[in-house]
């Protein structure tokens, strides 16, 4: 069976992604309309006041004044050659008080809005690099590996013997919940298994092998709980540790069914 | 806009000399609000050279996506390749395991705790202590 925890927080975008979705946000700011105030903050009211008073304005074109950057051309507060930035509140600033704790300006000023300080994208068990942990690498998915004790696979998914009558993905449920403990709440995908591997004794079996031991697959999700199982040894790993920790075949047949992020 | 009277003032428009009643003014608020004139900014004129890289840059995220997609295909391809072996197999060794293994599982459903991924973890990222309810009952 293959018990994976799907990613808690999104991924790393890649630096060129990065770069790109930059450019075509800063292109669409250049190219966007005018931002018609007066129809969201009526003229001579206190808002429209504070909202102008928030905002800063583009140096209008003066007789006799020469622009290096060219002419301002400004219609509604705004040049049109350039992005226009809107100010709607004056961001918080994050301060440390003498007690060690963070506050914020507007709490200084008795405000109560705070400024939001989001929670760490790294763990402890990122730092203690814990493979036990369900918490490490929230960004990627983790696969549930179990060391076979009698030592002749090495590394491997957890397999459980079948059970006469049972299909296949009832017999995988309740052969890892007698391995890990019943304090886990899984979800199997399928019904259908996703790969089949070919062992004969304890080898991964070339095709004309006969009296081969049949290993099908079925995928699961952790969504709570945690895999307790004091004898066994087991670790919650990506793809590129399972690769290093696995036999170079075995990995070879199950590598398209892990996530590479 | 019919039965409107444009009556047009000289100097300053105001309380005054107004012309419109405010429910006139309001909806000319609006038709202002989403009409494009003054609205609309400058067009962007670049030299051959900055169009040149704009092209580049472009084709350069078209190409890289193109990659990613053809690999996401020829993964699919391969996992589909796999269940078919898999299921093939099955069928051979035991009728009974490949027919429950076959049937259509209707009416399954995403279980509610599966969250989707976030920027910012939340703050208890894992519940450790579950009990399924059918242990937590014979307690």
């Amino acid at each position: 069976m293959i018990v994976s925890r799907t990613p808690i927080i999104t991924q790393e975008i890649p630096e060129f992604d990065q770069q790109y979705q930059t450019y075509q946000s800063e292109l669409e700011k250049r190219l966007m309309w005018t931002f018609p105030k007066f129809f969201y903050f009526k003229k001579g009211t206190l808002a429209e006041r504070a909202f102008r008073k928030l905002q800063r304005y583009p140096s209008a074109p003066q007789p006799g004044v020469y622009f290096p950057h060219g002419k301002p051309d400004i219609k509604f507060d705004r040049d049109r050659r350039l992005k226009q930035d809107i100010v709607l509140r004056v961001p918080d600033e994050v301060k440390v008080n003498e007690a060690g704790e963070t506050i914020t300006t507007s709490e200084v000023d008795d405000e109560t809005i705070a400024a939001f300080v989001p929670n760490s994208r790294t763990t402890e068990a990122d730092r203690t690099n814990d493979v036990l942990s369900l918490e490490r690498k929230l960004s990627r998915t983790l696969y549930l590996l179990v060391k076979d004790q009698s030592n002749t696979k090495g590394w491997a998914f957890p397999a459980f013997p079948l059970a006469s009558k049972q299909p296949l993905h009832i017999n995988a449920e309740v052969g890892i919940k007698t391995l890990g403990g019943p304090n886990m709440k899984l979800w199997t995908v399928s019904n259908t298994p996703c790969q089949l591997l070919k062992f004969s004794q304890g080898q991964l079996a070339v095709e004309s092998a006969e009296n081969v031991t049949r290993e099908f697959m079925i995928k699961a999700h952790i969504l709570a709980g945690d895999f307790e199982a004091p004898g066994v040894t087991h670790a919650w790993l990506t793809k590129e540790e399972i690769k290093e920790k696995c036999d170079g075949a075995y990995f070879e047949q199950v590598a398209h069914l892990l996530a590479e992020n | 806009m019919t039965g409107v009277n444009f009556q047009f003032t000289r100097g300053k428009r105001n309380k005054a000399n107004r012309t419109r009643s405010p429910a006139t003014e309001r909806v000319l608020t609006q038709l202002k609000m989403i009409s494009q004139r003054r609205k609309q900014p400058k067009l962007l004129q670049v030299c051959q050279e900055d169009h040149i890289r704009h092209e580049t840059i472009t084709t350069a995220f078209k190409l890289y996506r193109q990659e990613i997609n053809a690999n996401r295909a020829k993964l699919l391809l391969k996992q589909y390749e796999s269940i078919k072996y898999a299921m093939e197999d099955l069928e051979q060794i035991n009728s009974y395991l490949f027919h429950e293994a076959n049937t259509n599982q209707k009416g399954k459903r995403f279980d509610l705790e599966m969250r989707i991924p976030t920027e910012y973890p939340p703050n208890q990222i894992w519940l450790h202590d579950y009990t399924p309810a059918e242990v937590a009952e014979k307690k």
